[in-house]
């Protein structure tokens, strides 16, 4: 159904190319030998034969925009004056006896150089284009006081045949206009359709993975609470579910879309550490762009630990340099079950002195 | 303020310019606490009160960048061309308005979530010409990238990193297996070499004599 647009636009170009052809029969086979054999007849005949010229030569130039694959964009207004004029000034040329006989070529000949340049616009254009140009040849006659019925119904026997062509082909671009936009839509609702069934089947994975995860986690410590093995005052208890929260908030915050996932992930945690009324401070400086999903995991674990047994205050560091990032917790924790390694290549440190612990977890872009 | 003693000479003076009465009154009761005291005198938020008495004499600016707009670089600017010695006490932590105020030539630069710890060692510091970088300032520096910046060791660069992480010259030293003293003279470097970098100023140029005279760096040191 994508190819809806480019089926569309090969018709199109088709149909464009038949106008041409039929342009220029017209002009060849039919108007030249038609002006060839009247330039005795004309006023003067070299401006008609210089007319003659400047459609063909207005032909030639569509020719080359269908070979670029180009319209004719704003240049098709000084074309279709340029072609207008010479229908007036052809009509003003010819003596009024002879202008509903074969001297007066211009009649159907610039009616077909309009739609070869019309071809892009509203059928109404065409119309009013049209009209005008057939009005040049009544305004003529009126004007000659030749409005004799014979006269008048030779001319607009000519008028109505010709002119039936020329707005059908007008009638066949508009159609095949309006078909290649509905198809164009068509194709974007189902391109939009298939996006939102990309996107739902990823969010669903996310949501199945995260909630298998916090099962692992979460439901061990839950049914421990419920069936008395683990006594919510035992500070083994209260460490593992302060960890357990941190890594839970930390899980919520890795579905959001947000421009800095790290830090939103590591706010989360700091977050939770906060509810317990620890006072943290979170410094950042540098940049750290998106980095993967272990990484960010492998930056935040350590450190979510130190914050979770934090007692009463904790600074996070967030630093991004050319060479890595790493993420920096001191805090009064303790440095039980803090691993060396972490996942995503991140290794650990682990500094204690006294009162403080401070744990940092560094992820280096070469290794 | 105002009470009828002489003036002691070893009495520090510091004008805040901050628009915000809840930070001058903490950084009040910072200084009142600090043994010495150190004299505040409050501009209320106005930065012309920092050029008449009594703010005028006052040794040391503590200002808030931000007074309720952008960033006050122009003001901060011809205060330091007036030789005054300013901490720029601010909420914002981006590196590069850090680096700005520096080049600028303030003295030191602290984020508002550095309290009493960092600004009152701060204080003392700039009345004596003596380097003071908070972590804030060690962290922007370790992430500058300009191409105008001075040429930093690995050992000055790792210890600027652990500083801004641990905000604790012990931890520091603990880490890198040397001695407290060692790490404030590696910090202490960076900031010369900060000072001797940029827009010259007199602020800039003092802190660098003052320390060629300790002996915390040579004048090799500084030639790039």
């Amino acid at each position: 159904m994508a190819d809806a647009r480019a089926t569309m636009a090969r018709l199109r170009g088709r149909l464009r190319v038949a106008i041409l052809i039929v342009s220029l029969a017209d002009l060849i086979a039919l108007d030249l030998p038609a002006l060839l054999t009247h330039l005795d007849v004309y006023v003067v005949a070299w401006p008609v034969v210089a007319g003659y010229l400047a459609l063909l030569a207005v032909l030639a130039a569509e020719g080359v925009l269908i070979t670029r694959g180009r319209s004719w964009g704003w240049w098709r207004w000084p074309a279709l004056g340029l072609t207008l004029a010479i229908s007036v000034l052809v009509n003003a040329l010819i003596p009024a006896g002879e202008v509903s006989g074969y001297a007066n070529w211009p009649l159907d000949g610039i009616g077909w150089v309009t739609v070869v340049l019309l071809f892009d616009l509203d059928l109404a254009v065409l119309l009013a284009v049209l009209a005008a140009h057939f009005a040049t040849t009544f305004v003529h006659l009126g004007i000659a006081g030749q409005l004799a019925p014979v006269t008048l119904i030779n001319v607009g026997t000519d008028v109505v045949t010709i002119g039936a062509f020329q707005v059908m082909a007008g009638v066949a671009t508009g159609m095949l206009r309006a078909a290649a936009s509905s198809a164009a839509r068509a194709a974007e609702a189902e391109e939009a359709v298939r996006a939102a069934e990309v996107i739902a089947a990823r969010v669903h994975e996310d949501r199945r993975r995260r909630s298998e995860q916090l099962d692992a986690e979460v439901r061990p410590l839950l049914v421990g609470l419920a069936d008395g093995r683990l006594d919510p005052a035992a500070d083994q208890t209260r460490r593992e579910s302060a960890i357990a929260a941190a890594r839970m908030g930390r899980l919520f915050a890795e579905g959001d879309d947000v421009d800095d996932r790290l830090l939103h992930e590591l706010k989360a945690c700091v977050d939770v550490a906060e509810r317990r009324g620890v006072l943290v401070d979170l410094a950042t400086q540098g940049s750290w762009p998106g980095l993967p999903l272990d990484v960010r995991r492998g930056l935040t674990e350590a450190p979510v630990r130190v914050l979770s047994t934090a007692r009463n205050w904790a600074r996070v560091t967030v630093l991004g340099t050319d060479s890595g990032v790493s993420v920096s917790v001191v805090a009064d924790g303790d440095a039980a079950g803090i691993p060396a390694e972490a996942d995503g290549a991140v290794t650990i440190t682990t500094v204690e002195d006294e009162d403080r612990l401070w744990v940092k977890a560094t992820w280096l872009t070469r290794t | 303020m105002g009470e009828g003693d002489v003036a002691d000479p070893d009495l520090i003076t510091a004008v805040i310019i901050d628009d915000h009465p809840a930070i001058t009154a903490g950084v009040r009761a910072w200084c009142a606490a600090a043994r010495p005291p150190v004299e505040l005198v409050d501009a209320d938020g106005r930065i012309a009160r920092a050029w008449t008495e009594p703010g005028a004499s006052a040794q040391v600016v503590i200002f808030d960048l931000q007074l309720g707009g952008p960033p006050a670089f122009r003001e901060l600017e011809r205060l330091v061309d007036a030789g005054r010695q300013v901490i720029v006490y601010s909420q914002r932590a981006d590196r590069d308005t850090v680096l700005t105020c520096l080049d600028l030539g303030v003295f030191t630069y602290l984020t508002k979530a550095e309290g009493p710890d960092h600004l009152i060692p701060a204080i003392r510091a700039a009345a004596a010409d003596l380097p003071y970088t908070s972590p804030s300032l060690g962290g922007a520096i370790s992430t500058d990238r300009r191409p105008s910046r001075p040429q930093l060791s690995e050992r000055e660069m790792e210890t600027l990193v652990a500083w801004f992480e641990s905000d604790s010259k012990r931890l520091v030293a603990g880490k890198l297996g040397v001695s407290i003293k060692t790490v404030e003279t590696y910090i202490d470097r960076v900031r010369i070499k900060y000072a001797n970098t940029g827009r010259p100023a007199r602020t800039k140029a003092a802190l660098v004599e003052r320390a060629i005279q300790d002996g915390l760096i040579a004048m090799e040191d500084l030639t790039p």
